[in-house]
């Protein structure tokens, strides 16, 4: 590490805050879906909050990413706020998306993020035309493309690639690898090498370790600085770990991974315990400062998911409206009602 | 001022009247800058526009269609050009996952006004893989509007109103019309969506037709006329939204239809607009309506077959006169 | 306040979930992130954990149980003590213990059957039931039936849905004589209902005030059925309150269309402008001896091995002596004895076996009333709608009266048609075989 991308304790704070918040807002929604609280699908973010937080903590509000079915972590790291998440969760009206999009939708599009996608690779497209948008327009915006390994299987990628290389768009794919497509080790549906990939389109590609945030943090932001320069695209593979199943409910794992390598990652390689433990060795907070920083956010999740629980369901009213941006309601458009 | 202009024109010059307006716009797809697409329609924008908004691509439909969704989420508004709608089956995660659900899943936050420009049309001895009629596909999909010009005046005008539009908008342009010349007003013009033209007033029949199966509709209404039977033609101009009211007001004059366009028979356009107008205008029914799509076969190569799977004045013809003289089309 | 432990919800289409074993004991200390039982569910095995501090206490259910998604099975608590609110004792479904209310048990119905399918669910949860309300449809043995509740008071819960396969002797639902609060149902499933039903609302009221709504099946047009025509002129022909049989009286070809009112409107003037001057009522009468006729019926219930109805005998004797006047046209002949009415739709055109009474249908072509029963000998009530053949007997005869309006029968079809009916009744094998 030559040198910290943060000089400023207050950002290694606010590095840290946000990797609890998703951890708690992960263990929350997983205990909403349990209890049969929370309808649909989901799939947790636990053990790659550094990847989130290092890559969005070195982003602009106004910087674009685009997410993923394990999209929690992003939407907090990107500046969401919990009484929406947990709203858009449960289907509530406040939802960040009125409740129509849900746990695989989900995104806080005021700051940045231009939606959750569930279908695999689906927004790859998306965040280089978002980069491309940004430099017609000339305002300076970086593209974050999250993805999963499983999804550098799809085509879509390497068509975006290659134009993104042609015309050196400001896009930075950040492929985190968590080791598992789905059910299937990665070694078993990737051959070769997944840097090596974007190098063949003359892209500049890094791998990270994932589980350090300040590493995550120090190369993204330098590789945000060369994207505004027209230095751009750059990809990013980070080495991670998802503690849980590839979905809620995928709990037999044990024919593709087995526990005492879960064991070894959430002992040795936690992102948060280790940054805390940084933290503390270099005197920029104290056990206690830290264990306040668990139970603030605790109570935080606490009283949003709370808060989200009461909160009303969207008006059936709602079910056409938001079809067409400028029609009330689609229904009645779609009979020859004007808009 | 009205002077004739070929469609390709017209498109032309609605997408540089609009890119002088709106410095957001630009074009992508393959071969639409020096090459102006195989069909010339796009000549001479880049020159006037530049590279930087007129955008040649690799060929990778999905790959520029979804990046025209991102830019069109972040303050662009792209026209994407497909150089065949049969290649609309490539781009279909993006155009109809991405781009048609985004306003949706968001809630309304995300807008995606992009136009995706293509092209339909058999009998061009393409075969089967660049003469389908598919936008039938697209207008399944909510989210999406779907307009089909019928000649150069409607092709300038739908499309600006598309490009000014908020949302996914896909054309079909009829690829053996780009040639054909209509009066079209030197001043600028838009054409609403979801408002049918009644390009001829009739009594005893409505034939509502879209793109160039309203040149068809209109032939074989002269035809008719030489009968006796006074038949009404109805141009939708766009099939979504649909201009429900337009047709029913018509048929329930007439009280017989025949729905023609040229996209597959089966699940098609034919078959939204007839089963519309026997649920909405059942009691006003003197006949069955009548569908007239493409024949549900690939299309095929040789002239002698590929002449057979579409709707032609003829046809429409004979069966007009059938349910004129009240005959039952299908009587078991 | 106590932390509820919930049986959680893991697989994708999973309802249940079954207690494999208790990890901890009631009223054992728990820690955040300590094993607490062991559940299965989907073919895969997980440990529930606890998710607060405390004690272990109100455990719900025990090993073996299976426990519906969503629902309580313990609460940790600050202190070691059970609460009050919750019984220790299980209660449910899949218990030992007694359960409080009538269990439904799917029931063993064939020779050799080990389960039943339930095909639906009458009743929802927390509905109200009554003994012989139906609960449920099983299929076994290829053959469906209703199983009735058995019970009255409220369905607390369905343990099994539609499309499962439930060992016999299983329990599939309970009864219990108080609303349940809370009935054993996936919460987010009456959840999606409920959303369902609010969005149902409005849409119920639109089509209850929209004007659109179809004409009463109450005209003669629809009724029949039979006759084509096109729905504009079925509108035109009820709002102007005009009979399109009158059309196929005539023998006009269908369908009928638009061009088809003027017609019809012509037709239906007909009988108001001939009613003052030409329109008399007919009255025709025939005798002939019984004994043919009564021996015939005796011969073919014989024959059959059944009884033969005379009405039926007699409704296609008429339609073969009314054909020759009506080839083209559906005879609709109805027949009443006892105060039965019955419809035959061209009798005379199928074997005498095949004929059955049909739907009850309108444009009838001739009404015969069987008095043969009676004590009535000869009637004379004067001409109706339609033409009517009043049978009687009259020592060993039988008496036929034919009666008619004027424009319904011309004076020689209605001879044709009671001597054609005559000389049936008289030789009934002749016109038979």
């Amino acid at each position: 590490m030559s040198a910290n991308p943060k000089h400023n304790a207050e950002d290694y704070i606010r590095m840290y805050r946000q990797m609890v918040r998703i951890r708690a807002f992960e263990d929350n929604a997983n205990q909403l879906y349990l209890s049969a609280k929370m309808p649909g699908l989901t799939h947790m973010y636990t053990g790659q909050e550094a990847v989130a937080v290092g890559i969005c903590e070195a982003l602009t509000a106004e910087d674009k990413i685009t997410s993923t079915h394990r999209g929690h972590g992003h939407c907090v790291a990107k500046g969401a706020e919990f009484k929406e998440m947990f709203c858009e969760l449960l289907g509530k009206e406040e939802g960040y998306c009125r409740g129509k999009g849900g746990s695989m939708h989900i995104a806080d599009q005021g700051n940045g993020n231009l939606g959750a996608n569930a279908i695999v690779g689906g927004s790859m497209g998306i965040a280089t035309g978002s980069a491309l948008s940004a430099k017609r327009l000339g305002n300076g915006q970086v593209t974050v493309c999250f993805f999963g390994d499983g999804a550098t299987a799809q085509g879509l990628w390497y068509e975006v690639m290659n134009m993104a290389a042609l015309w050196k768009l400001p896009v930075i794919y950040a492929c985190e690898n968590n080791g598992y497509s789905e059910y299937t080790k990665t070694a078993e549906i990737a051959a070769g090498s997944l840097t090596a990939r974007a190098e063949s389109f003359g892209i500049e590609a890094f791998k990270v370790d994932g589980q350090d945030v300040l590493a995550v943090n120090k190369i993204t932001t330098e590789l945000v600085e060369r994207c505004r320069k027209g230095e751009g695209p750059f990809f990013l593979e980070l080495q991670t770990y998802r503690y849980h199943g590839h979905h809620v409910g995928d709990i037999n794992r044990e024919y593709y991974r087995s526990k005492d390598e879960e064991a070894d990652w959430k002992e040795s390689r936690d992102p948060i315990k280790n940054f805390g433990k940084w933290l503390s060795e270099q005197k920029i907070l104290t056990e206690e400062e830290l264990g306040a920083v668990d139970s603030e956010v605790a109570a935080e999740a606490k009283a949003a998911v709370d808060y989200a629980l009461e909160a009303p369901y969207p008006n059936a009213a709602e079910v056409d409206m938001h079809v067409f941006a400028g029609v009330e309601h689609a229904l009645d458009y779609l009979a020859g009602g004007r808009a | 001022m009205t002077r004739e202009i070929t469609l390709s024109k017209a498109v032309n010059e609605a997408i540089a009247e609009e890119m002088r307006r709106d410095p957001t716009i630009f074009l992508i797809g393959e071969d639409v800058a020096e090459a102006g697409t195989p069909f010339k329609v796009l000549s001479g924008l880049v020159e006037e526009f530049g590279t930087d908004r007129v955008i040649d691509t690799p060929i990778s439909e999905p790959g520029f269609m979804g990046m025209a969704v991102g830019a069109a989420m972040t303050g662009s508004r792209p026209i994407v050009d497909l150089m065949f709608g049969d290649f609309i089956y490539l781009v279909m995660d993006q155009l109809c996952n991405q781009a048609a659900k985004t306003h949706y899943m968001s809630g309304g936050k995300l807008k995606v006004p992009l136009v995706l420009r293509t092209n339909m049309g058999a009998t061009r001895r393409s075969a089967a893989q660049h003469s389908q009629s598919l936008q039938a596909i697209v207008a399944h999909i909510p989210g999406l509007k779907v307009a089909m010009p019928s000649s150069a005046y409607e092709a300038k005008g739908l499309l600006k109103t598309a490009i000014r539009d908020d949302n996914p908008v896909v054309i079909f342009e009829d690829k053996l019309m780009y040639n054909d010349k209509a009066p079209v007003p030197e001043e600028e013009y838009l054409i609403p969506f979801g408002k049918a033209n009644i390009k001829r007033a009739g009594r005893d029949i409505t034939l509502v037709a879209t793109s160039s199966m309203v040149q068809v509709a209109e032939a074989a209404a002269k035809i008719l006329e030489a009968d006796g039977i006074s038949a009404e033609v109805i141009d939708p101009r766009t099939i979504v939204p649909l201009d429900e009211e337009t047709i029913l007001n018509s048929v329930r004059k007439t009280s017989r239809a025949i729905v023609i366009d040229e996209g597959h028979q089966n699940y098609g356009v034919t078959a939204e607009i007839a089963s519309r107008i026997s649920e909405k205008a059942f009691y006003h029914l003197d006949a069955p309506v009548i569908r007239m799509g493409a024949m549900d076969v690939p299309v095929p190569f040789s002239p002698a077959l590929e002449d057979l799977t579409v709707p032609t004045a003829a046809k429409v013809v004979e069966n007009a006169r059938k349910i004129c003289r009240g005959e039952l089309v299908h009587a078991a | 306040m106590p932390h509820d432990v919930i049986m959680p919800a893991l697989g994708m289409a999973q309802e249940t979930g079954l207690i494999v074993s208790w990890l901890k004991n009631v009223g054992d200390p728990v820690k955040v992130g300590d094993p607490l039982i062991e559940v299965e569910t989907d073919k895969a095995t997980m440990e529930v954990e606890a998710q607060a501090d405390g004690f272990l206490v109100d455990v719900q259910a025990a090993a073996g149980e299976a426990v519906p998604v969503g629902e309580l099975i313990a609460r940790i608590s600050k202190t070691a003590e059970n609460s009050a609110q919750a019984p220790q004792e299980s209660t449910h479904p899949a218990s030992a213990e007694p359960l409080d209310g009538h269990q439904v048990i799917m029931p063993a119905l064939g020779m050799a059957q080990e389960t039943g399918l339930i095909i639906s669910w009458a009743k929802q949860p927390g509905d109200a039931v009554s003994e012989d309300d139906v609960l449920l449809e099983v299929e076994t043995d290829k053959s469906a039936m209703e199983v009735p509740a058995g019970a009255s008071g409220f369905l607390a819960g369905i343990f099994a849905d539609a499309g499962t396969e439930v060992p016999v002797g299983d329990m599939i639902a309970l009864i219990t004589a108080e609303k349940p609060s809370s009935p054993l149902a996936k919460a987010s499933k009456s959840q999606t209902s409920a959303t369902k039903a609010a969005h149902e609302k409005p849409v119920v009221t639109s089509s209850a005030t929209s004007k659109a709504s179809p004409p009463k099946p109450s005209t003669p047009v629809q009724s029949s059925g039979k006759i084509l025509a096109s729905p504009k002129l079925k509108r035109l022909a009820q709002e102007q309150g005009l009979d399109l049989a009158l059309l196929t009286r005539e023998g006009l070809p269908q369908p009928f269309h638009v061009s088809d009112l003027e017609t019809l409107k012509q037709l239906a003037l007909r009988p108001t402008s001939a009613q003052g001057t030409t329109t008399q009522s007919r009255r025709v009468t025939a005798k002939v001896a019984a004994d043919n006729f009564d021996g015939f019926l005796g011969w073919l219930a014989a024959e059959t091995g059944a009884a033969v109805r005379a009405e039926t005998v007699f409704a296609l004797f008429a339609a073969g002596s009314l054909r020759p006047h009506m080839p083209q046209c559906d005879q609709i002949i109805a027949t009443e004895a006892f105060g039965i009415r019955r419809h035959y739709q061209n009798p005379d055109l199928v074997r005498l076996s095949g004929v059955a009474p049909g739907e009850d249908i309108e444009n009838v072509t001739c009404l015969i009333r069987d008095l043969t029963r009676s004590p009535v000998t000869e009637v004379q009530l004067g001409a109706e709608t339609v033409p009517v053949l009043s049978i009687a007997r009259q020592d060993a005869h039988i008496t036929i009266t034919l009666e008619s309006s004027g424009d319904a029968l011309s004076a020689e079809a209605a001879l044709s048609l009671i001597s054609g009916f005559a000389e049936r009744v008289q030789n009934p094998l002749r016109h038979l075989l």
